[in-house]
C-alpha cells in the first residue's frame, strides 16, 4: 500500500465519521481497525460576496471555530462510531435587510452515533442516530429546499434489525425518524417517520439484489401532512474492487391530507470508483416527491419533485497535498396548487460547483481551501441569485 | 385510508414470507453449535475448531467466525485459530483467512502472518489482495466462502473501496451529517417568505 492511498484511506475513514450524504448510498470506506479518540481544531475565514440572498445582494467577510472530537470502536461482533462538535460562525460586517439588523453570529454543533451489533451469523443490529445544528446545508445532504431560511436543527435515528433467512435471502427491517426545525422560521418545519423492510437477495458475490418497502408519514407545520409508500426494486454490485455502485428503482405512492394521491417514479442511485491511487471518483442520483418545501411564495403546492444530481473528485497531487472538486445540481417542480396566489406548476434549481483543496503542513496540522459558487433560478420572479464564497481555513487533529 | 391499509397489510404479508419459507441451514447449525461448545468449553476452542472442520469442512468459515466471535479472541488466540483450522483443511487456506479477518479485521498482521507461513511451505504465492495468487494453486471459485446477503456486495477485506465485510449494506439512506465546518449563510425570517 503506498502513501496515496494511505491518505486516502485515512481521509475516507475521516469522512465516514462526518459526512454522510447521497453519495453514501453506496456505502462510505469503513475502516477496518479502531481508531482511538481525536480531537480536532479547526478555524478559517471567508469572503461571501452575497451574504443576504435573494434579492439583497451584500457581501461580507467571516469567520469560522470549531472543535470535535470522534472516534472509532471496531470489535469482531461490535462497530461503534461517535463523533461531536461545536463552533461558531460570525460574520464581520453588518448585514441588514430592509434596514433591519440580523444575527451576526450563529452557534453550530454536530453530534453523532453508529452502532452496529452482530448478535450471530443470522442476525445483526444496527443503530444511527445523529443530531446538528448549521446554516446551510451540503448540496449533496439531500434534505431541505433550495431556498435560504437561515438557521435550522435537524435531528435523526435509524434502527433495523437485519436477519438472514437463507443462505441467499436477507432482510432488514426498521423505522427512522427525523426532525428538521428552522430557527426563525417554522413554515417548513417537518417530521418524517418511516417503517421499512428491505428483502435482499444474493445473485452471486458481486451482487445482492433488493426489493424495498417503505412506509412514510411526513407531519408539516403549515401544509398538509402526507403519507408515501415506496416500493423500489434494485442492485448492489461491486464491478471491481475498487468500483462499487446501488441502484434502487420503482415507483412512490403519495397521498395528501384533503389532497391530490399520486404515483410517481423514484429513483435513487450512488457510483463509488477509485480509478487509480490518486483519483476517487463519485457521483449520486436521486428523484422523488419531497416534503421538505411545499410552500413557494404565497402559495403552496401538494407536490415536489425532486431531482438531486452530484458529482465529486479528488485527486491527490502528492502524499500531503490534494485537490477536490465536483458539481451538484437540484431541480424542484411544485405541482398540484393547492392555495394562494401561485403559478401552476413553477420550478426552481440551484447549480453549485466548487473546488477546494487540503494540504498536509504536518502530521497533525492541514490547510484547507475552497471555492463555491452557486447559480439558483426559479420561475417566480425575484427568487433568482448567484453567489460566491471563498474560504481557507487551517485544522489540528490529537 | 383504505388503500393504506392495502398497503401496510401487503407489506405485512411481504415481511412475513420469508418467515414461513426459511430452510435450515447447515452451516448455520454448526456455527451454533460451535458457539455453544466453545462459550461452554473457551480453553478447548482449538480442539473444537480442529473437531469441527475435519467433521464439516464445507463449514470452515462459519466455524472459524464462530470459535472467534464466541471466545473473544485476542490476536494471538486468532491466529492459533485460523492455524488450526488450515491444518485440518489446508485447500480452505484462503477462504479461512478471509473468514477471520472479517470478524477480527484487528488481528489482520497476525493472520496473514500465519498464511504466509502456509505460502512459504508450499511454494505458493500471496496477491496483494490478500489471498492466493490465481496463477499458483488458487481455491477453486465454488470452494469460495458464501456471502451474507446482509452485507454489501465483495467477499475480500482487502477491496479497497465500500464498507469491509461483516459491515451493514445500504440498507437505507444514511442520516445526513454535515461536516464541522461550512461557509455560512445568513438570511432572515422574512426573506423565507417572499
Amino acid at each position: 500500500m503506498n502513501k496515496f492511498t494511505i491518505i486516502a484511506l485515512g481521509m475516507a475513514s475521516a469522512a465516514s465519521l462526518t459526512a454522510q450524504s447521497l453519495f453514501d448510498l453506496a456505502p462510505a470506506d469503513e475502516a477496518s481497525e479502531s481508531i482511538p479518540l481525536s480531537w480536532t481544531f479547526s478555524a478559517g475565514v471567508g469572503y461571501d460576496d452575497n451574504a443576504t440572498p435573494i434579492s439583497f445582494d451584500q457581501d461580507s467577510s467571516y469567520g469560522t471555530a470549531s472543535i470535535g472530537a470522534s472516534l472509532l470502536s471496531v470489535a469482531p461482533q461490535t462497530r461503534l462510531e461517535f463523533f461531536a462538535n461545536v463552533g461558531v460562525i460570525h460574520y464581520f460586517d453588518d448585514l441588514d435587510i430592509a434596514g433591519q439588523s440580523i444575527d451576526q453570529s450563529t452557534a453550530t454543533y454536530g453530534f453523532g452515533l453508529n452502532w452496529t451489533r452482530e448478535i450471530s451469523e443470522r442476525l445483526r443490529f444496527s443503530s444511527r442516530n445523529y443530531a446538528t445544528h448549521e446554516l446551510e446545508p451540503n448540496r449533496a445532504s439531500g434534505i431541505g429546499g433550495l431556498n435560504q431560511v437561515g438557521a435550522y436543527a435537524r435531528m435523526g435515528t435509524d434502527n433495523s434489525i437485519g436477519y438472514r433467512w437463507s443462505e441467499r435471502l436477507g432482510t432488514y427491517t426498521g423505522i427512522s425518524y427525523s426532525d428538521l426545525s428552522y430557527d426563525d422560521f417554522s413554515g417548513n418545519d417537518v417530521e418524517i417517520t418511516t417503517f421499512y423492510n428491505d428483502f435482499r437477495y444474493q445473485l452471486s458475490p458481486q451482487t445482492v439484489a433488493t426489493l424495498t418497502y417503505r412506509y412514510s408519514e411526513s407531519d408539516l407545520s403549515v401544509v398538509a401532512d402526507s403519507t408515501n409508500q415506496y416500493i423500489l426494486a434494485g442492485l448492489e454490485h461491486r464491478f471491481s474492487p475498487t468500483t462499487i455502485g446501488v441502484l434502487r428503482a420503482g415507483a412512490q405512492l403519495r397521498d395528501v391530507d384533503g389532497g391530490s394521491s399520486t404515483t410517481s417514479p423514484n429513483l435513487e442511485a450512488s457510483l463509488k470508483t477509485r480509478v487509480n491511487s490518486q483519483l476517487s471518483l463519485n457521483a449520486y442520483a436521486r428523484y422523488t416527491n419531497e416534503d421538505y418545501v411545499r410552500r413557494l411564495a404565497n402559495a403552496i403546492y401538494d407536490d415536489a419533485e425532486t431531482l438531486r444530481l452530484g458529482v465529486s473528485a479528488s485527486y491527490a497531487l502528492s502524499p500531503r497535498f490534494a485537490i477536490n472538486t465536483g458539481v451538484n445540481y437540484n431541480d424542484i417542480g411544485y405541482d398540484g396548487l393547492r392555495n394562494g396566489a401561485g403559478l401552476a406548476s413553477p420550478s426552481e434549481d440551484i447549480f453549485n460547483y466548487y473546488l477546494g483543496f487540503s494540504m498536509s503542513l504536518t502530521d497533525t496540522v492541514s490547510l484547507s481551501g475552497n471555492w463555491s459558487y452557486e447559480d439558483f433560478g426559479s420561475d417566480v420572479g425575484g427568487r433568482e441569485y448567484d453567489r460566491n464564497r471563498l474560504s481557507l481555513g487551517v485544522s489540528a487533529q490529537f | 385510508m383504505k388503500n393504506t391499509l392495502k398497503f401496510a397489510l401487503t407489506a405485512v404479508l411481504f415481511a412475513a414470507a420469508p418467515l414461513a419459507s426459511a430452510e435450515a441451514l447447515d452451516c448455520v447449525k454448526v456455527s451454533s453449535a460451535v458457539k455453544s461448545a466453545v462459550s461452554a468449553n473457551s480453553d478447548k476452542v482449538l480442539e473444537i475448531v480442529a473437531t469441527q472442520i475435519a467433521a464439516n469442512e464445507s463449514c470452515a468459515c462459519e466455524i472459524v467466525k464462530a470459535a472467534i466471535i464466541s471466545s473473544e479472541a485476542d490476536k494471538n488466540v486468532v491466529a492459533q485459530i485460523v492455524d488450526t483450522a488450515i491444518l485440518e483443511v489446508p485447500s480452505e487456506l484462503r477462504v479461512i483467512a478471509q473468514c477471520a479477518i472479517a470478524v477480527a479485521p484487528d488481528a489482520v498482521t497476525h493472520i496473514q502472518a500465519v498464511v504466509e507461513k502456509y505460502d512459504k511451505s508450499a511454494g505458493a504465492g500471496y496477491s496483494e489482495k490478500g489471498g492466493l495468487d490465481d496463477s499458483k494453486g488458487a481455491v477453486p471459485e465454488d470452494q469460495a466462502a458464501s456471502p451474507n446477503p446482509l452485507d454489501f456486495p465483495g467477499v475480500d477485506p482487502s477491496d479497497p473501496i465500500g464498507p469491509r465485510p461483516g459491515a451493514p449494506g445500504s440498507f437505507t439512506l444514511l442520516p445526513p451529517v454535515l461536516p464541522p465546518v461550512l461557509p455560512p449563510i445568513v438570511t432572515p425570517p422574512t426573506a423565507s417568505e417572499l
